[in-house]
């Protein structure tokens, strides 16, 4: 990336460092604390669908997974949140990398279709097997992080510093693994032209696969903050309403970028929570009205302006 | 009857003709010949309003048609004939004749399809099964027939030889010479370069997405570098 | 035992009517114009809000509702194609990009359910049933108002099938889904015949709306959860064989309604989506579909 280019993405990080110092409203902390969780999973989804092409409907399942697999380890097996974090992203990470099975089969719109088939049916069992998930009630009553300040303030700036930690080296670990190595060239020859990329040796069943279980793993991950944040997982976690928020803010972005997506996440969480609170009930419309205008109007979304098509 | 002037064309960024010109005169047979990715086939598709020009005039009995979509350039009166895939497999031999005929009545239609099974028995005969069953040359016979039912005035053929045996090209070619007797103007792309030079009046090479050479067929044939580049070593 | 197979049969197949009205829209609208409408289930939405204007507010008679749905939204549908679909066409060219179309109409459906929201807010809204009264069957009793769907159902499906297999402008449609290239060379107008097929898709959804708003209530997301299943069906039947998708239809519902002998009620929804990705697994085009290249 040029100078210019690099500018704006440290500028967002620099930010995400200083606002706990800056301004310590517990409001700010809240929005920006699920912003940061909003960015993780929309990076994730954009490694698999933007860089990889292989386009996920059901990123929120892997969430969900996720959330689930840490919220009832910490609950039932008194496992502590810092492990619980590793079930929840490994958990999701092998549901992910069986879902790459099949989709080497599958193309376009029918591996999106059967990632939203699965999606909606772990939404369904979230829903529905009322032992292992509470049902509708979801799972409550288990204990975050250790070791945090008690203090109102304190607690949620702590909180904010440990999840925009764990973000923010997630999502270097993407970038690194998406722009510095070899397996982001294959991702990207996958994304450009399959075939073509086979010809020149390239192993794309091993590529594809490590981009399903990566991508899923660090949305798994993205659940398992969640969980530990919210304090309670529901089984609404997993609903299409998640997918669309995470596509939108990814497309918003700019696919296949990792760090458009981040941004995205950040100004459309931001945008849909202002909205809320100024009383307006129209925040997931303006997310709707985005997808649509940027998907026709702007491919490359807000990574792309300013570049030349 | 039809003009194409500096024409530059191609698919999304990738531009394959970059400066086509050619005249079809009414009533003539003109052809298209050149190595392959010339652009012969962009050229037609242009032409046709398959493709939008990047740059150039095409203009059709004195109306600009540049832009414009294929079902309102073939409602001006000129037929398309692809390359290949040009008809509803999965239809009947039938229905293929009748979407031909979607523009005009329904008398007309009916008229003209009894018209193609009197000179086409073969046809009839075979009208309710799948278009996509009848042989190669048979398709391209059919392909022409369904043409015909709206009456074009310009028949746009993309290589009607292409894949067939022999026999069936010199079948095509005669139905194309009869019906370019009955004053119908045909703009034919070849890879076939005999068989376009027996029948065309005049004959445009395309190299490279530009023009590099037209004249009437004795012309072509007897220019030695013509020859040699594009006819082959050993054309007569 | 069989009393008991014959009541489920029964449910089964009225449910298929349903089913079947919102399937072969969605199977119809990607066989020609080759997009997964993921708003299908909003314009059923859209049918209920309809049918609930015109019946509770306007104190119209029920067949009204039912008209007022299928018009409204068959002209909000002729609006999708020229704002949506044909720009992202004119943007990507002649390239295939099936996912990107998919996210657009994505985008449309969180647009439209949250438009709902925003316009009508989310009670669920009540709809006095356009048909009374229940009949009884012996083996089991069925609402006349279930009747009505399927006897709608069967009777727009049947104009439909009719249509595209014996009017011209029928056989456009079908020219086009089959080879739109040709069909353009024939002088179909493509644009025109896109946009009319998008609205008759639609709309096939809305009337099923306003005629299941009494049974289930109005509210914005009523339709999601019917759109995710229409794509498990029409993927069982074949994605953009509008009889595949028909058939599908009674072969889901007869399924789901069957399994309450053995499974747990909760769980029959899993059923459409365990077929779908089964058969996505081992034969993608579906019982009736044309060979899945690519």
């Amino acid at each position: 990336m040029t100078r210019r280019a690099r500018a704006l993405p440290l500028a967002i990080a620099a930010g995400a460092v200083l606002l706990p110092v800056l301004l310590p409203h517990p409001f700010v902390l809240t929005i920006a604390t699920q912003a940061a969780i909003w960015a993780l999973l929309a990076a994730s989804w954009d490694l698999l669908s933007g860089y990889t092409g292989q386009i996920s409907f059901g990123h929120a399942g892997f969430f969900a997974l996720g959330a689930y697999a840490a919220a009832a380890a910490t609950k039932h097996a008194d496992v502590s949140p810092w492990l619980g974090l590793l079930v929840g992203a490994t958990i999701a990470a092998v549901v992910g990398l069986l879902t790459g099975f099949p989709a080497l089969r599958l193309r376009g719109h029918y591996l999106a279709l059967v990632t939203l088939g699965l999606a909606e049916i772990i939404r369904l069992v979230a829903q529905n097997w009322m032992a292992l998930t509470g049902g509708p009630f979801g799972i409550h009553d288990f204990r975050s992080f250790p070791g945090l300040p008690a203090a109102a303030l304190a607690y949620r700036q702590a909180m904010y510093g440990v999840v925009v930690a764990i973000v923010a080296a997630s999502i270097a670990v993407m970038y690194l693994l998406c722009e510095r190595t070899d397996a982001g060239k294959a991702f990207r020859a996958i994304r450009e032209d399959e075939v073509l990329a086979q010809t020149l040796g390239i192993n794309t069943t091993r590529y594809k696969l490590l981009a399903f279980a990566v991508s899923s793993g660090f949305a798994g991950l993205a659940g398992g903050l969640y969980a530990y944040y919210v304090q309670l997982v529901s089984p609404s976690v997993a609903s299409a309403a998640t997918t669309s928020l995470v596509i939108g803010m990814a497309v918003f972005g700019g696919l296949g970028t990792l760090w458009g997506p981040v941004l995205g996440a950040l100004l459309l969480y931001g945008l849909y929570e202002g909205l809320r609170f100024v009383g307006v009930v129209y925040n997931l419309v303006a997310v709707g009205l985005v997808i649509m205008v940027f998907v026709i109007y702007f491919p490359r979304g807000l990574a792309g302006i300013g570049r030349s098509a | 009857m039809l003009e194409l002037e500096g024409v530059r064309s191609g698919y999304g960024k990738l531009e394959i003709l970059q400066s086509a010109s050619l005249r079809v005169p009414d009533g003539a047979i003109i052809g298209i010949i050149g190595p392959n990715g010339a652009g012969k086939s962009t050229l037609l598709k242009t032409a046709f309003g398959y493709l939008p020009p990047f740059a150039g005039r095409i203009v059709l009995d004195g109306l600009p048609i540049a832009g414009r979509r294929p079902d309102e350039i073939m409602r001006l009166g000129v037929g398309y004939l692809a390359q290949a895939g040009g008809l509803f497999a999965e239809m009947t031999v039938h229905d293929n004749l009748v979407l031909g005929g979607y523009t005009v009545s329904r008398a007309d239609k009916r008229h003209a399809i009894d018209h193609v099974y009197t000179r086409f028995p073969l046809f009839r005969d075979r009208r309710r099964q799948p278009a996509g069953a009848l042989s190669g040359g048979e398709q391209r016979l059919l392909a022409i027939a369904r043409a015909l039912i709206v009456r074009p005035r310009l028949l746009l053929l993309d290589e009607p030889s292409a894949a067939l045996a022999p026999r069936f090209i010199d079948e095509v070619y005669a139905t194309l010479v009869a019906l370019n007797r009955e004053g119908i103007a045909l703009l034919i792309v070849e890879q076939n370069v005999e068989a376009i030079l027996a029948v065309a009046h005049r004959v445009f090479v395309l190299d490279l997405g530009q023009n590099a050479f037209d004249g009437t067929p004795a012309e072509l044939r007897a220019s030695d570098s013509i020859r040699r580049l594009y006819l082959g070593e050993d054309a007569a | 035992m069989l009393e008991s197979l014959l009541e489920f049969l029964i449910q089964g197949v009225v449910l298929g009517g349903l089913y079947a009205l919102f399937a072969v829209g969605l199977s119809l609208i990607f066989g020609v114009l080759d997009v997964i409408n993921v708003a299908h289930g909003e314009f059923f939405a859209i049918g209920g809000y309809l049918a609930f204007a015109a019946v509770v507010l306007l104190h119209l008679p029920g067949a009204m509702g039912i008209l007022g749905a299928a018009v409204g939204t068959f002209l909000l549908g002729l609006c999708v194609y020229p704002l949506l679909i044909a720009p992202l066409k004119r943007r990507l060219g002649g390239r295939p990009q099936g996912p990107l179309y998919l996210v657009l109409t994505l985008g449309l459906s969180t647009f439209l359910q949250s438009s709902l929201l925003a316009i009508a807010g989310g009670d669920y809204l009540r709809v006095p049933p356009q048909v009374s009264g229940i009949l009884d069957l012996g083996v089991t009793a069925v609402s006349f108002q279930r009747l009505l769907v399927l006897g709608v159902a069967a009777l727009l499906l049947t104009a439909l099938f009719a249509f595209l297999r014996f009017h011209p402008e029928g056989l456009a449609v079908r020219a086009v889904s089959q080879n739109p290239d040709a069909a353009q060379a024939m002088g179909i107008n493509l644009p025109r015949v896109f946009a009319f097929t998008l609205a008759l898709g639609v709309a096939l959804a809305g009337v099923g709306g306003a005629l299941m708003a009494p049974l289930f209530n109005v509210y914005p997301a009523v339709g999601f959860p019917l759109t995710i299943k229409a794509f498990a069906i029409t993927i069982l039947g074949g994605m953009g064989n509008p009889a595949g998708a028909l058939v599908a239809s009674f072969v889901i519902s007869i399924a789901e309604s069957l399994s309450v002998m053995v499974i747990p009620s909760q769980w029959q929804n899993l059923i459409a989506f365990a077929v779908m990705i089964v058969m996505l697994l081992i034969r993608p085009r579906g019982l009736f579909g044309r060979a899945v290249s690519r």
